[in-house]
């Protein structure tokens, strides 16, 4: 009997049924995304997740605050004003080798946190994992899920992933059903624009001006640009709003200035943001591209003299 | 250490969790946030545990399937049950009829 190095595929399933049973002992509900359970469901192939993701109803500092006392630590993240909120606390444990993930909202369900989760907890399933029972959403929410979380990145993972939204959904009659109705349900028609229309389904944006652009830019910065996500909030939104995201954007890099704010949790320092200055210019000028292509500037009418 | 003929089953506790592969099993015991593994005669151990076999059985089946003298396969499940009642893992369950 050892304390030894646990492989990242038995650490991803302890660590959904570790979440589970101290959500439970709280009496916090959750549904265990992607991961295993895509494989438990049929929809998954065999690649092992780097982390276990969540999604929790309301108390996730509560949540978190009970994974820290077993020796869980929070990721830091950037103070930087967003355009798109935060949706997640990352937690990391240094003998673990694999992240918890706990989503307060999934981005792309535009329905709501409160209303997304009834939504999926509607319709739950039940999936075992390290021994224990662990409530999941239905295979077609699943699908939704995985579809939103793909949209939103550009390697080729997210291209993969999307290949298996589209195989399942090509192959399974009812689980098409059931996706389109639960995208509809959830308002996240126009997030997964793409699988609907590839589908043949009729497709019609439900976002407001707002909610498009605020998707439009998080999907722009590949999900996770920080670099973009302070651009957008700086150069984007009414002038009270800028004025603030400029004052975070200040503040945010006088304190990562301070090497012990750009502590990794190896141990190491990130080098500070000015000597990376040239990949986060770069981040913001493919981003920017990446947002043009789906909004393209009117041209500009050619005016005749009379 | 055990006595002889002890007849005492055990059981995990409640919130245990558990992840079983061909190769070795993996503990995660109801209070604490680090697994322990368990491999070879521990593995062996666990699923002698795991039919019902008390803690004599579990002696018997730990000298069927290892070539170890009588005396060190007492004490190796006399120490296995000692650590992982001490993980919080087991409980005593009753005793065989």
């Amino acid at each position: 009997m050892t304390e030894v190095e646990l492989a990242r595929g038995e650490a991803v399933e302890l660590a959904y049924g570790l979440v589970a049973r101290e959500a439970e002992r709280a009496g916090v509900r959750v549904l265990a995304l992607k991961g295993p359970v895509l494989q438990l469901q049929g929809i998954g192939d065999h690649r092992v997740s780097t982390d276990a993701d969540l999604l929790v109803d309301g108390a996730v500092d509560e949540l978190a605050e009970r994974l820290i006392a077993l020796g869980w630590k929070k990721r830091p993240i950037s103070e930087v004003v967003r355009v798109y909120p935060e949706h997640s606390v990352e937690l990391f444990h240094p003998r673990w080798p694999c992240d918890i993930d706990l989503h307060r909202f999934y981005p792309g369900l535009f329905v709501g946190p409160e209303k997304a989760f009834e939504l999926l907890w509607a319709e739950r399933v039940t999936v075992i994992l390290a021994g224990r029972e662990v409530d999941a959403p239905s295979p077609a929410a699943q699908l939704l899920i995985l579809a939103a979380h793909a949209l939103r990145g550009r390697g080729g993972r997210a291209k993969h992933d999307l290949n298996l939204v589209l195989a399942k959904l090509r192959s399974d009659e009812a689980t098409r059903r059931d996706f389109e109705r639960i995208a509809t349900e959830a308002r996240s028609r126009y997030v997964v624009g793409d699988v609907l229309s590839a589908l043949g389904c009729d497709y019609s944006t439900d976002l407001s001006p707002g909610e498009q652009d605020a998707w439009d830019r998080l999907v722009a910065g590949n999900g996770t640009s920080t670099a973009y996500h302070a651009y957008s909030s700086v150069v984007s939104g009414p002038w009270r709003v800028r004025v603030r995201a400029g004052a975070s954007l200040l503040r945010a890099a006088i304190v990562s200035a301070r090497p012990e704010s750009r502590r990794l949790p190896d141990g190491s320092l990130r080098p500070p943001w000015w000597r990376r200055l040239g990949p986060l210019l770069h981040d913001v000028t493919l981003a920017r591209h990446e947002y043009a292509s789906r909004h393209p500037r009117p041209k500009p009418r050619n005016w005749k003299r009379n | 250490m055990l006595e002889e003929g002890d007849s005492t089953v055990w059981r995990p506790r409640d919130g245990v969790l558990l992840l079983a592969s061909s190769t070795r099993v993996v503990l995660l015991g109801p209070e604490s946030g680090q697994p322990i593994v368990l491999e070879g005669v521990a593995k062996a151990i666990w699923h002698a545990l795991g039919r019902g076999n008390s803690s004599a059985g579990v002696v018997a089946t730990v000298l069927r399937e290892f070539d170890v003298p009588d005396d060190i396969a007492v004490a190796e499940v006399s120490t296995f049950l000692h650590s992982l009642r001490e993980h919080g893992i087991l409980m005593a369950a009753g005793t065989t009829a």
